[in-house]
């Protein structure tokens, strides 16, 4: 990933950094890939989507950039700024997809928001696939059938001769196992789940 | 029956392996708890985050210096609009007389020179109609493109448009537009549609649907037109957009309608009756006549005002002349390449409306017996 301003540094950007247009530039070159990341992720956008989401989310804070405390810092308002959008969106589209599917969309499963604003996302790559890898190889087999192909339960277990309660086992354990291996990566926030289930 | 909600079943949840009334249950189950929610919250990012090498990978192939640029041009199309919106605005307080306030017809500004796009000429039989400009556009854009999307599904659809609006489609319902949106947007609508319009204020957006076109100025609303049903409606969630005729010869709807957000605008096409909703209860007449019109001016299908919309200053000359029925004369050469966006209503004398064009064409205007002379 090209890196336009050193991690470090990043975190430590204020408004104040992003009222010219070059320093606007550099902020938004750097997070952009991440934030596209973070909308599919949190959101369940396809690509074209979150690159939807991102560039609205940008426009808003060019607008809003002399309006804004410049000593306070930029990115977490950045990311609050997408979850709006993508909340906004998702409300209003009202996707009658899979009625839980819907409310957690919504909810948006909290990657946790400081965590996520300076990732890496060669690390985070490389830590679910690290993840996969390293799964025992029938685990692995089943999961990724289920997870990459599509396939149901019983497909599976036809597949791989085993039986459906393996399948069922395997898969269990092997999403017990990603929860802890990408810990780093992963907390829930529930607050906004039980604002947005009052609708 | 309960079934106990077991790691196992969530997961078969989350891989879609469940039948529905199973799927109802478990959705069930978290909904019921905070600590529910986060432990399903906890498996489903796994599951999620899992499978995001793809995602991540083309995330990582983005080339933002690219998207940064495009990115910029964007912002400069809306900070130039930005400044002609200020520059009109500025023209209303300097020229404008205090208007009686009516909220259906809000003061809009004239200027020369700005294409606010704010709706199409609205001026009787004279009108353009869309569909004709359509047509000279597709004619003009060789290779424009025109596309289409269709819902079968059952379920709503969501579209995105290359200018990254958003349109929620729903069953049934079909939507068609023409790319590129060079000077317009552009969308055809048979059924329903919630749409999430990106603001451009150079390039309106405009949904067609049956009688009735609707301009946005940048907000969501929802458009209802089955192609069988006696009624349309529009419905204003955020922002501000303004009805009109698609073809004004043809319809009743005879003025342009403003909504603000929470209104629904419905028209019965067969009654030929349009009329507003607010979310609770209240309705309003729209076609009652808000002020008797100035018996000076030809009843123009009772239109109580008129429009120029970016015409050619020499065009709106001549109309303003067949519609007061006077003689307007000019030379042409001092009125070429000027253009001239206003709204007027009928009870503004003809007197009113010369000087302000004179003014903001720096023309000298001079009465004579038989009508206006303008010149240098």
């Amino acid at each position: 990933m090209n890196c336009y301003i050193p991690e470090h540094r990043q975190e430590h950007l204020h408004f104040g950094d992003l009222r010219q247009e070059a320093g606007f530039g550099a902020f938004f070159k750097s997070n952009y890939a991440r934030l596209c990341v973070y909308c599919r992720f949190k959101y369940g956008f396809d690509a074209a989507g979150a690159e939807d989401i991102v560039n609205a989310s940008f426009g808003k804070l060019w607008e809003a950039r002399h309006q804004l405390d410049p000593q306070l810092p930029a990115t977490p308002y950045l990311y609050k700024i997408v979850d709006n959008q993508s909340l906004n969106l998702l409300k209003h589209a009202r996707v009658q997809h899979r009625y839980a599917e819907q409310v957690l969309h919504k909810a948006g499963a909290d990657l946790a928001g400081p965590s996520f604003h300076s990732v890496d996302l060669k690390q985070l790559r490389d830590a679910i696939d690290a993840a996969i890898a390293g799964m025992p190889d029938q685990m692995r087999r089943v999961f990724q059938l289920s997870r990459f192909e599509g396939l149901k339960y019983t497909e599976i277990a036809g597949e791989l001769a085993i039986s459906v309660k393996t399948v069922e086992t395997q898969m269990t354990r092997a999403l017990h196992r990603l929860r802890q291996q990408l810990a780093d990566y992963l907390t829930t926030g529930i607050l906004v789940v039980s604002l947005l289930l009052q609708h | 029956m309960e079934t106990k909600i077991t790691d196992a079943l969530l997961t078969r949840f989350l891989a879609n392996d469940l039948p529905v009334d199973e799927q109802e249950q478990v959705a069930q189950w978290i909904a019921a708890s905070a600590a529910n929610r986060r432990h399903f919250l906890e498996l489903r990012n796994a599951w999620e985050l899992a499978g995001m090498q793809e995602a991540i990978d083309q995330a990582q192939g983005i080339d933002a210096e690219d998207k940064w640029t495009s990115f910029r041009q964007g912002i400069e199309a809306d900070d130039n609009a930005e400044a002609e919106e200020a520059l009109s605005a500025r023209y209303i307080d300097l020229y404008s007389p205090p208007r009686r306030r009516s909220w259906l017809i809000p003061a809009i500004a004239a200027s020369v020179l700005v294409v606010l796009g704010l709706g199409w000429l609205l001026l009787g039989r004279e009108a353009q109609s869309p569909a004709m400009v359509q047509q000279q556009e597709e004619k003009q854009e060789q290779q424009a493109l025109v596309q289409s999307a269709v819902n079968n599904t059952g379920k709503d659809k969501t579209i995105y448009l290359p200018d990254s609006s958003v349109v929620t489609l729903a069953d049934k319902s079909e939507i068609s537009y023409q790319l590129p949106f060079t000077r317009h947007r552009a969308v055809t609508l048979t059924g329903k549609a919630m749409f999430r319009v990106t603001h451009d204020a150079a390039r309106p957006f405009t949904v067609y649907s049956k009688e009735v076109a609707t301009t946005v100025l940048g907000t969501v609303f929802t458009v209802t037109a089955w192609p069988a049903g006696r009624k349309l409606s529009v419905r204003l969630y955020e922002g501000k957009v303004v009805v009109r005729p698609v073809d004004a010869t043809r319809t009743a709807i005879q003025q342009e309608v403003f909504l603000v957000p929470g209104q629904e605008f419905t028209f019965d096409g067969r009654a030929q009756v349009g009329w507003f909703r607010k979310k609770k209860g209240g309705t309003e007449v729209v076609n009652d006549r808000q002020e008797a019109d100035n018996p000076l001016v030809p009843d123009d299908n009772g239109a109580t005002w008129y429009m120029f919309n970016n015409q050619p200053l020499d065009q709106v000359l001549q109309e303003l002349s067949a519609l007061y029925n006077v003689k307007i004369s000019y030379n042409k050469r001092d009125v070429r390449n000027s253009y001239f966006t206003a709204k007027y209503r009928s009870t503004d004398t003809l007197d009113t409306i010369l000087e302000r064009i004179a003014r903001l064409n720096k023309l000298t205007i001079t009465k004579n017996d038989d009508g206006y002379k303008l010149s240098k």
